[in-house]
């Protein structure tokens, strides 16, 4: 039974599911202390951005394409076991072929089929949902707290979309952020929690949003089941349009 | 409040009514109007509806009179505008914050037809030239505006509008005096024109300038005035072909407010204009004509089946249709087959033949198709040729759900883009 262990990095998973496919015992574990036990030889893999493209390239061959993409979303998934998840999947794809992805029926392959739905689900949510306050030096900050990290999935989205402004995506659950100044994007740690001081048009702005908003709706057809469909309670607490304090 | 948020308050509520030419051209639906941009809610308001665009009027003072209008001159209403400037600011500072997709803009008609052109051309100039503003702008068209104007709106909008309003001259002339059939069909004529020569231009020259690339839409108020399905779905059908429009959009008359040349409604007509919208969807992507569906004794749609189980039980003499040997357009005509498993059925049946179990794992609708089709010479439904037994057999296996009026706000993806 052999372990693999790799960094905690997308193609360092890969990699590891590479050297792992053709053994049928193997297990991936992070990167955390590597403990040999009398079981195992625990094997250090190492992350190859090459040899994970590659790799995903070949799955695809094998089992359509769709397959590389599926995997990277489940590695953004907030779930257990993502690597044995992956593992498996990454195994069916050499013995299924084409078939793969239709096995619906499958749990292995439902699973992962399922936690890619919900990565892109929630992605294609905050590309709405998302909220930028302007700050006092102009740079814009978005606060987000996804379930799934959901931060590298939209990142290229708002370059398209705000190329010409300086601005941050916080992603205070992870403490992660994608920073985009002078027109480049770059992706780094970002701990606390504080909300930087907001410029003092954005008070105003945030004000004729939230008079617009109550403005649009039609009285006599209100909905809230509806409503809450749209956008779920959870994503609420970062839109100043549903904020009660203000 | 102060002034500019009373404005908003005052000019984003006169926008939220279809039943104006200073409204969304599909509110009711708007849940899924994005759809046919990016797919991206911003928002959901109250009641429901999904917000992706700053949806607003110039202004809501009119010159006209129309009965089913809210801003209608004769309306006693608080009025407001907002200036050029004003629209291109909020839209811009409302887009980089992410708060909507784009723009838009309608107006009631301040002192002419002209003068309103001006001002919204003013407001998305601005907005495209000054704010250098990137996102999506639907703009109306005020009927009875010059050419000249005209010719400038696709150069900013993405997508450009005249509403139809009413589907014969003798409504208009009785509910929108001041509006004739030729002072709308003249802009949108003009617009067809602007935008297929700009088209055209752009495949030999990549610079030409973009004119409406979104294309152009219309909107019909249904309920207000007595014409039939018939003619509803012919002038649809003109319009199609004749201006090349985009879609037409449906909207069931709200009284809003009592005026005696309307007919007394308790409730919107929303089960007739869902039937509008899926007898339009066919005429555009399933290859139906107008007259197929509906002719002089029968000039209205069924409000139990939907128009393609209709048609297809006026025709039972084509039924069952055999999958395996069928053309494209013989399988879109089978209630129960839509675009989608028309075309997987085409590509399954290169690798194999086809029996009835593998129809409903490639998304055909059993439950309808099964009276309609044979697989491998099978049939599945009733031995009988009789309509009525199959209507019977269908209203028994019908989700009660589906007729609540709930539920067609998501039905039919109709956006208003
Ligand atoms: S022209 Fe008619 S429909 Fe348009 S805003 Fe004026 S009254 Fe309303």
């Amino acid at each position: 039974m052999g372990v693999y262990v790799y960094d905690n990095s997308f193609n360092g998973l890969i990699c590891a599911i590479k050297a792992a496919a053709i053994d049928a015992a193997a297990e991936i574990t992070l990167a955390a202390p590597a403990q040999d036990s009398l079981f195992s030889s625990a094997v250090e893999v190492e992350a190859s951005p090459a040899d994970s493209a590659a790799f995903l390239r070949k799955l695809d061959g094998l089992a359509g394409e769709g397959t590389a993409e599926n995997m990277k979303l489940c590695w953004l998934w907030n779930g257990p076991e993502k690597e044995k998840m992956l593992l498996t999947y990454a195994r069916m794809a050499f013995s299924k072929g084409k078939k793969l992805n239709d096995l619906l029926a499958d749990p292995a392959v439902a699973k992962v089929l399922k936690a890619a739905a919900a990565v892109l689900r929630e992605g294609h949510r905050l590309k709405g949902f998302l909220r930028f306050s302007e700050l006092s030096d102009c740079t814009l900050y978005a606060r987000m707290e996804p379930d799934h990290n959901v931060l590298p999935l939209i990142a290229g989205h708002f370059r398209r979309r705000m190329a010409a402004s300086d601005w941050v995506i916080h992603d205070a659950r992870r403490n992660m952020a994608a920073l985009y100044f002078g027109g480049r994007l770059r992706v780094a740690e970002l701990t606390g929690d504080q909300t930087p001081p907001r410029s003092e048009t954005d008070r105003q702005v945030t004000g004729l949003w939230r008079t617009f908003f109550e403005a649009v709706a039609i009285r006599e057809r209100t909905n809230p089941r509806a409503q809450r469909g749209g956008v779920p309670l959870k994503y609420r607490a970062n839109m100043p349009e549903f904020d009660t304090d203000l | 409040m102060d002034d500019l948020e009373r404005r908003i308050e005052i000019l984003s509520a006169g926008a939220r009514y279809d039943a104006s030419c200073s409204s969304s051209g599909s509110d009711r639906s708007g849940g899924n109007g994005a759809a046919h941009m990016s797919g991206v809610c911003h928002s959901w308001s109250a009641d429901g509806r999904c917000i992706s665009l700053l949806k607003i009027l110039m202004a809501n003072a009119c010159v006209y009179d129309c009965a089913y209008c809210v801003n209608r001159r004769s309306n006693d209403i608080p009025r407001a505008a907002l200036t050029p400037d004003e629209i291109a600011s909020l839209t811009y500072e409302f887009y980089r914050r992410n708060y909507i997709e784009g723009l838009f803009l309608s107006s009631g008609v301040v002192v002419s037809p002209d003068h309103t052109m001006e001002l919204m051309l003013e407001a998305v100039r601005k907005l495209r030239e000054e704010k250098r503003f990137t996102g999506y702008v639907h703009m109306k068209v005020i009927p009875g505006a010059s050419r000249e104007l005209i010719d400038r709106a696709g150069l900013y909008a993405d997508r450009v509008s005249v509403n139809i309003e009413l589907p014969t001259s003798g409504s208009l002339a009785r509910l929108a005096p001041g509006k004739t059939r030729e002072s709308i069909l003249r802009p949108m004529s003009r617009l067809a024109e602007c935008i297929s020569a700009s088209r055209d231009e752009r495949r030999s020259v990549k610079s030409a300038p973009l004119y409406a690339p979104g294309g152009q839409s219309t909107q019909l108020i249904v309920g207000a005035s007595p014409e039939t399905d018939l003619q509803i779905m012919k002038l649809s059908e003109a319009l199609y072909k004749k201006m090349a429009l985009k879609r037409v959009y449906y909207s069931a008359f709200v009284p809003v407010s009592p005026d005696n040349r309307l007919p007394a409604l308790t409730a919107p007509p929303l089960a007739r204009e869902h039937r509008l919208y899926q007898a339009d969807w066919l005429l555009r992507f399933y290859g139906f004509a107008a007259d197929e569906l509906l002719n002089e004794r029968c000039p209205c749609l069924d409000l139990t089946f939907d128009p393609k189980t209709m048609w297809a039980l006026n025709n039972l003499d084509k039924f069952p249709l055999e999958v395996n040997t069928a053309d494209h357009l013989e399988l879109l005509r089978v209630p129960g087959i839509g675009t989608l498993s028309a075309k997987r059925i085409l590509r399954a049946r290169r690798v194999g033949r086809l029996n009835l179990e593998d129809l409903g794992r490639l998304g055909v609708v059993m439950k309808r198709a099964v009276y309609f089709v044979t697989a491998g010479g099978h049939y599945g439904g009733l031995k009988t040729d009789s309509a009525e037994a199959i209507k019977t057999r269908l209203l028994e296996k019908k989700e009660p759900a589906a007729v609540q009026p709930q539920l067609f706000a998501t039905a039919e993806p109709a956006g208003e883009l």
